[in-house]
C-alpha cells in the first residue's frame, strides 16, 4: 500500500492539509448561508413593506366614503359609495386570499377540488374578471380558442384564478392602448394555452425568477408598484398542482411577454 | 482602507501595464502564486473556493468577474476571467483586479487572522524579484 512507504511527516501534512481544507470549506460554506439567510431576508422585509402599502392603499378611500356617509343627507350618493366600498373591500379580500393561498402552498396544505372541466368555460370566466381592467387601461384583447371540446380533469375555480392571474397580469404591464392576445392549441393530448402582450416585457436577468414569491423587477415596480408579487406564483403552483407547466419568455425590454401554459387534456369524447 | 501585500504587488506591476489583456494575465499569474503559496497548507479545493467566494463578493460591483462564478460548488474558469477581464477597458480591468485580491485578503484574513493569511502569502510577492511592495512591515 503506497500510504504505508509514504514518509510520516508527509502523511502528517496531508492530513492537516485535508483538515484544513474541510474546515475552510465548511467555513465558507457557513459564509455563504449567511448570506443567502441575510437576502431572504431582505427580501422578506420588502414584502412586509409592499403588504403594509397595499392594506393601507384602499383604507384612504373607505375612510373618505364613510366620513361622507356621516356628511350626506339623504340617497342620491349612495350607490358611488357603495361602488366604492365594494371594489375597495374587493380589493382587500383578494390580497387576504392569495397571501393565504401563498401560505397553504408552501405548508402543502392547498386542496383542489378535482372535476371534469371544460376549458372553454374556464377561460371565459378568467376573461370576465380582466375585462374591466383591460377596458380601463382601453387595451385591445384577442381571444383565438379552437372550437373544439377541451376537456380536463381539474379544479375550476383554480384553473380560472390561474389565467385570470396571467391576464390581469399581461393588462397591467402593458401601456395604455397595448394589444393583449388569448390563445389555445392543441398537441399530443395536451392544451397549450398562452397570453400573450405587447407591454414592457422582461429582462433576461429576470426571467428565472419572475415566478418566485414577492419578486417584482425594478423596472414593472416602476410601471405599476401595486400588488403582492403573488400572482405568477401562485398561477405556476396551480399548474403545476394540475399536471401541466407554465413558461414565460421575453425578447426583453419593451418587447411584451408571453407565458405558455400546457395542461394535459382528457382524451375522453366531451358531454 | 490600508491596502494588503497582494494588492500592492499587483498594483506596483501594474504600472507598467498598457492594455487590460495586460492586467488579466497579471491577474492570472499572481493567483497562481497565490494557488501554489496556500494548496499546500488548505489544499486546492480550499484555494478554489476561497476564489470562488471572492469572485461572488466581487462580482456585485464588478460584472466582468461574474463569469467565473458559474456554481458556488464549482471551482472558478480562469480562462474565462482572464478573457472577460481582457475585454474590459485597461482601468476597469485594474479596478476589477484590485478589488478581486482585496476581497480575497480580506476573506482569508478574516477566517484564518491577518498575521497568518500575511505569513502565508508572503512567497506571492517575496519570491518575484523587485515586486516587493511597499506595505507597512508586518508584527513578528
Amino acid at each position: 500500500m503506497n500510504r504505508i512507504a509514504e514518509p510520516p511527516s508527509t502523511l502528517h501534512q496531508g492530513h492537516l492539509r485535508d483538515a484544513n481544507q474541510a474546515l475552510l470549506l465548511a467555513a465558507l460554506r457557513a459564509q455563504d448561508a449567511g448570506d443567502e439567510a441575510r437576502q431572504e431576508h431582505d427580501r422578506q422585509a420588502d414584502f412586509l413593506h409592499r403588504l403594509a402599502h397595499e392594506l393601507r392603499a384602499p383604507l384612504a378611500p373607505l375612510r373618505t366614503v364613510v366620513s361622507l356617509l356621516g356628511h350626506t343627507k339623504g340617497s342620491e350618493h349612495m350607490p358611488a359609495v357603495q361602488r366604492v366600498i365594494e371594489r375597495q373591500v374587493m380589493h382587500l379580500a383578494q390580497m387576504v386570499e392569495d397571501l393565504l393561498d401563498a401560505a397553504r402552498m408552501r405548508t402543502g396544505k392547498l386542496s383542489l377540488r378535482i372535476a371534469r372541466v371544460d376549458l372553454q368555460e374556464v377561460l371565459s370566466a378568467s376573461l370576465q374578471t380582466c375585462q374591466a381592467a383591460v377596458a380601463l387601461r382601453e387595451q385591445s384583447l384577442d381571444v383565438n380558442v379552437p372550437a373544439l371540446p377541451l376537456a380536463l380533469h381539474g379544479d375550476p375555480v383554480r384553473l380560472t384564478q390561474v389565467f385570470s392571474n396571467l391576464l390581469s397580469n399581461a393588462s397591467k404591464y402593458t401601456p395604455r392602448g397595448g394589444h393583449i392576445e388569448l390563445s389555445v392549441t392543441v398537441q399530443s393530448g395536451h392544451a397549450r394555452i398562452s397570453v400573450t402582450d405587447n407591454g414592457i416585457g422582461i429582462t433576461p436577468q429576470a426571467i428565472d425568477s419572475i415566478f418566485d414569491a414577492y419578486v417584482q423587477e425594478p423596472h414593472a415596480v416602476r410601471h405599476d408598484d401595486s400588488g403582492l408579487g403573488l400572482g405568477l406564483t401562485l398561477a405556476r403552483e396551480l399548474v403545476l398542482a394540475h399536471s401541466g407547466s407554465i413558461r414565460a419568455s421575453s425578447a426583453g425590454l419593451g418587447c411584451g411577454t408571453r407565458f405558455d401554459v400546457l395542461l394535459p387534456l382528457t382524451g375522453e369524447p366531451d358531454g | 482602507m490600508s491596502t494588503g501585500p497582494l494588492e500592492a504587488t499587483f498594483a506596483q506591476r501594474a504600472q507598467l501595464l498598457h492594455d487590460a489583456q495586460g492586467a488579466a494575465q497579471l491577474l492570472v499569474d499572481i493567483w497562481a502564486s497565490v494557488d501554489a503559496a496556500l494548496r499546500g497548507v488548505i489544499g486546492p479545493l480550499g484555494v478554489a473556493a476561497l476564489l470562488a467566494r471572492s469572485l461572488r463578493l466581487t462580482a456585485r460591483h464588478h460584472p466582468a468577474l461574474a463569469v467565473a462564478c458559474v456554481h458556488a460548488s464549482m471551482a472558478p474558469d480562469l480562462a474565462t476571467l482572464q478573457a472577460s477581464l481582457a475585454r474590459e477597458p485597461l482601468p476597469e480591468a485594474l479596478a476589477a483586479s484590485l478589488a478581486l485580491l482585496q476581497s480575497f485578503e480580506e476573506l482569508l484574513a478574516g477566517l484564518i487572522g491577518s498575521a497568518l493569511a500575511e505569513r502565508l502569502l508572503r512567497p506571492v510577492w517575496q519570491h518575484t524579484p523587485g515586486d516587493a511592495p511597499n506595505t507597512p512591515t508586518p508584527p513578528p
